[in-house]
């Protein structure tokens, strides 16, 4: 050990001035990385507890089931994430959307374990947890402007060609009905909820060509979900069953029972996603609904209108 | 041809192991500044860069990914200070003679935690590593130079190229050459580069963002690619075969060395867009300034004209010291 001390002794009486000042650096440095991995570990623990352990003692992922909004009948609370309730989308037409005939099969979602108390639904949606209780009326305001700032921002895409040199290019098959346009400069960016860039546009190739069903939200990054600027009405869903190409990143098949793609590969860190229909048909009853079934895009492909 | 004519030219000019550490810490210097960029201080550092990088993953490593990044994104400017700073610790360290073995001791460490977090191992356990966009990852290629070019104690080959001062020497080198020019070749025939539309598609993705001169020249690349990228990526891979090969078949290798330079500068603006300097979130230039470094490592200039450039006495190990080529 002395040995050990005189030998950096030597060194450092041999170190020039630079060489010292570089050491100094170094050191300081050191114990600015210690304090900042502590203080974000620190921040980090501190939050996870109060998610886990709420001062009121009630679940904080809950939502009261579905409360429609005044004048939107499409907007209902979020799923609940340990209620049994169904899952969001559900509207007062009876059309269903991510939770539609599923039931949450469970709270522990296969992708994404850092969002605490998600609900994975029986057709490989994750929902994101929402506030509890129904939605106020400052939620219920602040979802009724993001649908609306939507529908006017993305008014300029109603033409595909609009979009695709605005640099959104195809994230699901584009020969589809349902085609999901992403534009990844934006998505990278992590600029969430702008209406003037949305993450991505969601078209139907009808008869009369590509008609544009609304914008769709991505959240900063994979397993983040975005804010719940309109409470349980706006909830974000994940996808715990999709298998992305390894090349274009375009969805290209779901996952096997036993939870293998047979082409691609499977999207464990996916990008929580939130719906803004502007066309007309489904922003009347389906607003913020995850997903469309077939019967509800089928009039839109048969007439070309949205 | 006497050992003594030898001595008795003329001292040349030539690429150093000190050269190139110098190099090696001005790309580390702009790492650092890279770091310091406004989009970085935010949290699209940790969500744009460090979490998809996780996507496709093993399970094991994209848990790890997205808890860094979600630890990294509670902090963001904090965080994103220390990586600024380390990056530009390691650039200085390595220009001051002194520390130059610490640096390197501190920039191995941060090369693999930025190769396995930052670059996702280069894609190459979930099957997207593409030479063209820079797999198997810049980081490695800072780790394979600054072992070329680690300060021995006691130099040797001073008439050498840099990689014959280093403890992995001339040979050590070329093998380390060939390792990363074969790999590029058997990358360039997996289905991430040889599907039909996938060079085309990787191009498209990385003109996104890009300044309008640089976007257009590569979507008509990509459009002129179209689906039949896979001829293609066919002959990139017998290039890089044989730009790896080259230097271990062939005594006089420098053209190797030039044909390499040329495709990695071919990546570097096409597939690599500068290492995406000009959209603000880059975080290093990428492979193609360091593969140029690690040629230069190898590279043998200097010799004045008319100096010998054959056959020269052998060492103690009874080895022919390589001859020092005017030309490649």
């Amino acid at each position: 050990m002395r040995n050990v001390m005189m030998k950096v002794r030597a060194r450092w009486s041999a170190t020039g001035s630079a060489g010292r000042m570089w050491w100094g650096a170094a050191s300081s440095l050191a114990v600015a990385a210690i304090l900042v991995v502590g203080a974000t570990s620190l921040t980090d623990a501190a939050g996870n507890s109060a998610v886990a352990a709420p001062s009121h003692g009630a679940p904080t992922s809950k939502t009261a089931g579905s409360s429609s909004m005044p004048g939107m009948p499409g907007m209902s609370g979020g799923a609940s994430a340990g209620t049994g309730s169904t899952a969001t989308g559900s509207t007062s037409t009876g059309s269903t959307g991510a939770g539609s005939a599923t039931s949450p099969v469970s709270t522990t979602a296969s992708v994404c374990p850092n969002v605490q108390g998600t609900t994975t639904m029986g057709n490989g949606m994750v929902m994101a947890p929402v506030p509890a209780g129904p939605p106020t009326a400052a939620e219920q305001a602040a979802a009724t402007t993001l649908v609306a700032q939507t529908t006017a921002a993305v008014a300029k895409y109603a033409s595909l060609s609009a979009a695709t040199a605005a640099g959104y290019v195809p994230a699901t098959n584009p020969n589809g009905y349902e085609v999901h346009y992403a534009n990844w400069q934006t998505v990278r960016s992590g600029d969430v909820l702008d209406p003037n860039n949305p993450s991505s546009l969601v078209y139907a190739n009808t008869v009369k060509g590509p008609v544009l069903l609304g914008a769709m939200y991505l959240g900063a990054g994979p397993c983040i979900p975005g804010p719940d600027v309109g409470g349980p009405l706006t909830q974000w869903h994940a996808h715990d069953d999709l298998c992305l190409s390894a090349t274009t990143h375009q969805v290209v098949g779901k996952t096997d029972a036993s939870g293998a793609c047979a082409t691609g590969v499977h999207n464990t860190n996916t990008y929580f996603m939130l719906h803004v229909w502007v066309a007309p048909s489904l922003a009347a009853t389906h607003q913020f609904q995850p997903d469309l079934t077939a019967a509800e895009l089928a009039p839109i492909i048969r007439t070309g209108q949205g | 041809m006497t050992l003594e004519t030898v001595q008795s030219a003329p001292p040349a000019r030539r690429i150093t192991a000190r050269t190139i550490q110098i190099g090696l810490g001005i790309i580390w210097l702009a790492d650092g500044l890279l770091q310091l960029q406004p989009k970085m201080f935010g949290t699209g550092f940790a969500n744009g860069v460090i979490l998809p990088s996780a996507q496709g993953q093993p399970a094991i490593i994209a848990s790890v990914i997205t808890h860094t990044a979600h630890l990294m994104a509670v902090q963001p400017v904090l965080t994103d200070l220390v990586f600024a700073g380390i990056q530009l610790l390691i650039g200085a360290g390595l220009l001051i003679r002194e520390t130059v073995r610490p640096a390197l001791v501190l920039s191995f460490v941060w090369a693999l935690g930025v190769w396995s977090l930052g670059e996702g191992f280069g894609g190459l356990l979930n099957g997207t590593a593409m030479p063209l966009t820079g797999a198997p990852g810049a980081a490695l290629l800072y780790l394979a130079i600054g072992l070329l070019v680690w300060p021995r104690r006691v130099p040797r080959h001073a008439d050498g190229p840099a990689a014959a001062e280093g403890p992995l020497g001339e040979g050590g080198g070329i093998a380390l050459w060939a390792l990363v020019w074969c790999g590029f070749g058997l990358l360039w025939l997996m289905p991430a580069s040889s599907n039909g539309g996938a060079l085309s598609s990787a191009l498209t993705g990385a003109a996104s963002g890009e300044p309008s001169w640089l976007a257009h020249l590569q979507l008509s690349v990509a459009h002129s690619l179209g689906s039949g990228g896979a001829s293609v990526a066919l002959v990139a891979a017998g290039l890089s075969f044989f730009i790896g090969l080259g230097p271990i078949l062939f005594r006089h290798y420098g053209i190797f060395l030039i044909a390499g330079v040329a495709m990695a500068l071919d990546f570097w603006v096409l597939g690599q867009a500068f290492g995406q300097v000009f959209t603000g979130m880059a975080t290093d230039p990428n492979t193609g300034p360091l593969l140029v470094l690690l040629a230069l490592a190898l590279y043998r200039v200097g010799v004045p004209a008319g100096a010998p450039t054959e056959t020269r006495a052998p060492d103690a190990g009874g080895r022919h010291l390589a001859p020092a080529p005017s030309a490649f």
